[in-house]
């Protein structure tokens, strides 16, 4: 290890205040919520709750895994978590590629082609009529494709390989014979790690937080993901212009005001967790100095 | 004149043979474009939505055309230069403010020496952006109350007069903007790392042994390393300009600061919510997209002659 | 061996005819688009009581699309897209509007007068017997009738919006008499102020006013109606003695009453903070017993502890000089109109209307619309008004108790009785959904309150908008007639963002003030927005003149 000059460790240790500053803001709200999730919604309202549970309940808890939907929600969610990045993946990372070749003709009428679709697209109701043609409404497989593919995702694959496939790199594996196809999956892939990560991690998180998609194009309880069915867990006591708005009485308002903060416990603390798992593809980029030397 | 000809012809088979060598690379990307057409273009004829009085009952086909009217309502409303000017506000300050932060961020990150540091880092700073909307006004609004919240405390101790950041107008868009910017940093320092890990090391080695410091090689490896990326962000967001987000300003939203917090989403939902007016929802959400497209594409020029980073 | 061949001819015999039965009576199929209740705890509609009685008798086979009552809205819009595959019937409540029926009329059976004497005469009989006007109340501008009425029919709950309550417990902790005037009043709010009113040792934990914009009934403008203006963050006109729409928040009257709310929070009798926080917030300061007058539904459904909620009761009436105080009123007729609509798509209509028809039958409309006669509710009189069942205590009264369990258990309720929920007329069916609450059909009356049953939160609200319509302070009500498309659009094109106007002024002046400057400024934006056209829209519409 080389030493390390006065100035570098002034800098390192002005990081580490830094990041450990951040750390404090960050995880605070989660802890939180966490504690919130616990306590008394009373006194989470009234500003009592600031670092331990107040009068300490499970009860939001309780409702909420008492409920079937619930379990079918999480395996809902898995699926088209799992599919959705599986699919939206295999798709999106051979075309981002493609498109970052300088030397592909029409790319940029490709490029054009893909980027206008994130501006204009037909609306909610001509979507739910094509898909209906397609007799996708009310199936598991619309779930897991819509939101895989985005051009948002593309042109991140494309900017990404564009700066770290050198065209040198290419150039020597094609006199040595290699063909497209084969320098994809033997060069481009291994190098591409960092991006596939954060590509997956985009689609899986989209994947895991939408309850919109499938709000439109079910109707069949036993196809709803987890958000959605925490969604009405939320909405419980909001459904109002109701004859009964007045069943919103004060328990269950209580209930939902825990609830709102067991949600995002429920909900996010599975995924949460796939980051850590995706960050050590993110220190890699020792090879290209390796291959180019 | 032949001479032209010919090249042109020449030109014309050095494509070819250049699209018949690459065939493969056209395979690859035939699956996204299939996934768009199916998805994205076919459904496009609906835009025309926009130009109708649409109803369920007849279809998007066969409900009245009335040509330009819902525009011509959008433009006439009362509110109009009041909610454009707001959501052009809100996106220009939510660009200023949010935009470098993850990027230097991503900066520091990837430049401390601890490896497991920067791992914790990079957890905590990415987990507010899984705490929904709701839940997060909600907690701000019992942090900041003027009555209980623990920071009205704390200003009071320092000898302040708490204010009440929830509610009035005047500190709406800050309020937004940097719950925002705390919220969404470490999320969005994930694209900029990842494009950290593909500069090559060689680099800052050689570097070190010129004796450059290390904010040195930051400026002038790190930065322009991962200025592509930078550009192609900038150049999205840009084309971003006329959406806000809804869910938050919605839940924000008071009376007492609808002056600057009334935007163009929530004035569509609240339109929307009387009487289903797909039309005029589809009017400008259309009127939306299509200035978004022209702010998209001026940027990308520029950019393109600034940076050589573009779009296509 | 003969008795064996027998047995088995005797019993192929029996099987065959059971066959050619089942074949003649094959039932019909119907779809039911209908709205599911956020606490229903059913899997499916198909398993209620009231479903599987009428699919016996009506020989129906009945497939239900459900949509969850939050997010109907969105739903709906997807089935409706599905024109060429629509339900055969939508039973969506408020959430099948008059625009979506009058927008879409081509995708609805239009019913005929005869149709429903043939086919839904006890729905005829019951509309007849019961409801004044209600052709008229179902017939749409194009003068079809689209759907048929639902719901409960007059429910006296239903008068007001926000209604305010006040703590008399802690008049009685600090020696106060009730108030009737403004400056008795202030008096009250200066010392729930400066005194320790809630008893719990701090003196400076009480809000002597609560308020909350969030919270639908907890709006400030609840309070107007004490300066003669019946108006709420939606509704800006008022009805005056001669039956016309007239002027409300560009009068002298609302600068009064926003004066005086700004001098009240100036002196902290009003809590500033709820022009902002939220309404969870609003709900723990009450439920926290820190609010001297708040607006509600009901006090109990803000404040869980029974004994608590029962120190409110309704604001007094209380004078203020110059002005004679005027509540809101809801429109009269609750019953809603598109309960029943029919589609295009229904191949036998029918059947549809015999569906109808047989749950029309007011004792099983309440069935429907509560769950089981004599478990959750029961009738007072012979004219259908009804009076919910509550179980009686276990401690005080254990026979009645198991006598109610066992009631339920016959009924088929013992799962929940296993689970510890001891179902009966209290809000805990509601939660449960026995029956299907706002989706059923048409039933007459309202529940007939007992007074002195204060689990019940709605007799705080029955007993203070009966005091307030005995002493007459409500104001003449809106009528619900349908505003044909074209009037209704331009009205919403005209007047859009001038409840942002208005709305936005109340929360400034409250807690700025009004100046000569800020009205004038504020006169002038209510022209801009067309206040004046807004009045005139109402007129119409009040004396159905479009």
């Amino acid at each position: 290890m080389k030493r390390m000059s006065t100035g570098e460790v002034i800098l390192n240790g002005f990081f580490y205040v830094i990041l450990a500053l951040l750390i404090v803001i960050c995880v605070y709200p989660i802890w939180y919520v966490i504690v919130a999730s616990v306590s008394d919604g009373t006194y989470v309202n009234s500003g009592a709750l600031i670092l331990l549970p107040v009068n300490m309940k499970f009860t939001a808890y309780e409702y909420a895994f008492s409920q079937k939907q619930l379990w079918v929600g999480y395996g809902n969610t898995i699926l088209y978590t799992l599919g959705g990045t599986l699919f939206g993946l295999a798709i999106s990372l051979p075309c981002g590629y493609a498109l970052s070749r300088r030397d592909m003709e029409g790319r940029g009428l490709i490029m054009g082609l893909i980027t206008f679709t994130m501006y204009f697209n037909g609306g909610l109701i001509p979507t739910y009529i094509v898909c209906s043609a397609l007799h996708l409404t009310n199936t598991r497989l619309l779930l897991i494709f819509l939101g895989s593919v985005t051009a948002y995702n593309i042109i991140l694959i494309r900017t990404f390989c564009s700066s770290s496939i050198p065209d040198e790199l290419r150039e020597a594996a094609f006199i040595d014979g290699c063909s497209n196809t084969r320098f994809f999956f033997m060069f481009v892939i291994p190098l591409s790690k960092a991006i596939i990560a954060v590509i997956s991690l985009y689609i899986a998180v989209a994947h895991w937080n939408n309850y919109y998609n499938a709000l439109v194009y079910t109707t069949d309880a036993s196809l709803q993901p987890l958000q959605l069915y925490l969604r009405h867990l939320l909405l419980m006591t909001t459904g109002t212009e109701s004859i009964m708005e007045s069943d919103a009485n004060a328990e269950v308002l209580r209930l939902v005001q825990t609830v709102r903060y067991a949600v995002i416990v429920l909900s996010a603390l599975p995924i949460m967790c796939l980051y850590p798992f995706l960050q050590k593809y993110f220190v890699q980029g020792v090879m290209i100095g390796s291959i180019k030397g | 004149m032949s001479n032209t000809v010919l090249k042109k012809q020449r030109e014309k088979s050095r494509k070819l043979s250049n699209i018949m060598q690459n065939k493969a690379l056209y395979v690859m990307v035939l699956p996204a474009l299939v996934f768009f057409a199916l998805f994205n273009y076919w459904p496009m004829y609906g835009v025309q939505i926009a130009f109708r009085n649409f109803s369920f009952a007849n279809g998007i086909t066969g409900s009245k055309w009335v040509g330009m009217k819902w525009f011509n309502f959008f433009f006439k409303a009362n509110q109009f230069p009041v909610i454009v000017r707001n959501t052009l506000l809100l996106s220009l300050y939510d660009l200023a403010a949010g935009f470098p932060f993850p990027i230097l961020l991503a900066l520091i990150m990837h430049n401390v020496p601890s490896k497991r540091f920067r791992r914790v880092t990079q957890t905590a700073t990415y987990m507010p952006h899984f705490i929904s909307v709701v839940v997060l006004v909600g907690m701000m609004s019992c942090m900041f109350s003027v009555n209980s919240g623990w920071f009205s405390t704390i200003v009071r101790a320092l000898g302040g007069t708490p204010v009440q950041l929830m509610g009035e107008a005047k500190y709406f868009r800050h309020v937004y903007v940097w719950s925002g910017v705390w919220q969404q940093m470490g999320w969005n320092s994930i694209i900029y790392l990842a494009a950290l890990t593909s500069i090559d090391p060689g680099l800052h080695e050689a570097a070190m042994i010129d004796g450059a410091g290390k904010l040195r090689r930051i400026w002038h490896i790190d930065l322009p390393g991962i200025g592509e990326t930078i550009a192609i962000m900038l150049i999205l967001k840009f084309g971003s300009m006329m959406s806000t987000g809804f869910e938050k300003i919605y839940s924000m939203q008071a009376d007492l600061n609808l002056s600057v917090s009334e935007v163009i989403s929530t004035y569509v939902y609240k339109m929307g919510m009387m009487n289903n007016k797909y039309s005029y929802s589809a009017a400008i959400s259309l009127f939306n997209n299509v200035i978004n497209f022209i702010l998209l594409i001026l940027v990308n020029k520029a950019s393109s002659k600034l940076s050589g980073s573009s779009l296509w | 061996m003969k008795t064996r061949i027998v047995a088995l001819f005797l019993s192929l015999a029996i099987l065959l005819s059971l066959c050619s039965f089942a074949i003649a009576e094959e039932p019909t199929q119907l779809t039911i688009c209908i709205g599911r209740r956020p606490y229903d705890s059913t899997e499916s509609y198909s398993e209620k009581h009231w479903v599987q009685e009428v699919e016996k008798a009506c020989n129906l086979k009945i497939n239900w699309i459900e949509l969850p009552e939050e997010t109907m809205k969105e739903q709906l819009s997807s089935v409706l897209t599905n024109t060429n595959n629509l339900p055969d019937i939508f039973m969506c409540g408020n959430k099948m509007t008059d625009s979506i029926v009058s927008q879409n009329t081509g995708l609805w059976h239009v019913f005929t007068m005869d149709e429903i004497k043939q086919y839904a005469p006890t729905y005829y009989e019951v509309c007849e017997k019961y409801i004044d006007g209600w052709v008229d109340a179902t017939t749409y501008p194009d003068g079809n009738i689209y759907s048929l009425m639902g719901s409960v029919y007059d429910s006296e709950r239903h008068y007001s919006y926000g209604v305010l309550y006040m703590n008399y417990q802690w008049l009685k902790n600090l020696n106060l008499e009730v108030p009737t005037t403004l400056d008795e009043l202030h008096d009250v709010l200066v010392a729930f102020r400066d005194q320790d009113a809630n008893g719990n040792g701090d003196p400076n934990d009480e809000y002597p006013i609560n308020i909350n914009l969030k919270y639908g009934q907890g709006q400030p403008l609840n309070f107007a109606a004490l300066w003669g203006l019946p108006i709420t963050n939606s509704i800006f006109y008022k009805i005056d003695e001669n039956g016309n729409v007239t002027h409300a928040v560009d009068t002298q009257a609302f600068r009064d009453f926003l004066t005086y709310f700004y001098q009240l929070g100036q002196e902290g009798l009003l809590n500033l903070e709820g022009l902002s926080s939220t309404s969870d917030q609003y709900t723990a300061e009450c439920d926290a017993m820190r609010s001297g007058i708040f607006g509600a539904w009901a006090p109990s459904y803000l404040i869980t502890d029974t004994a608590n909620a029962m120190q409110y009761d309704g604001l007094p009436k209380i004078t203020v000089p110059g002005y004679e105080e005027s509540f809101c009123h809801r429109e009269f007729n609750h019953a809603n109109r598109n309960a029943f609509v029919i589609s295009k798509s229904c191949k036998n209509v029918e059947a549809a209307l015999r569906f109808y028809d047989y749950i029309s039958e007011p004792t099983r409309a309440i069935e429907v619309f509560l769950g089981e006669q004599g478990i959750f509710w029961d009738y007072v009189d012979d004219d259908y008004h009804y009076e919910m069942v509550y179980c009686p205590s276990q401690e005080t009264d254990p026979e009645g108790y198991a006598a109610h369990v066992q009631k339920l258990i016959d009924a088929g309720y013992g799962d929940y009785v296993e689970k510890g929920i001891i179902l009966d007329g209290s809000s805990l069916n509601y939660y449960n959904t026995v029956g299907c609450v706002d989706y059923g059909s048409l039933v007459l009356h309202a529940q007939n309150y007992d007074m002195t049953n204060y689990a019940d939160g709605n007799v705080y609200r029955i007993a203070t908008i009966r005091n307030i319509t005995e002493r007459g302070g409500y104001a003449p009500a809106m009528n619900t007639n349908i505003v044909p498309a074209e009037a209704q659009e331009e009205f919403d094109f005209m007047c859009d963002g001038l409840s942002t106007v208005i709305n936005a002024f109340v929360s400034e002046s409250i807690l700025h003030g009004v100046t000569d400057e800020s009205w004038n400024a504020y006169l002038k934006q209510l022209e801009q927005y067309n206040y004046d056209y807004y009045i005139e829209f109402f007129n119409n519409k009040l004396h159905n003149s479009f």
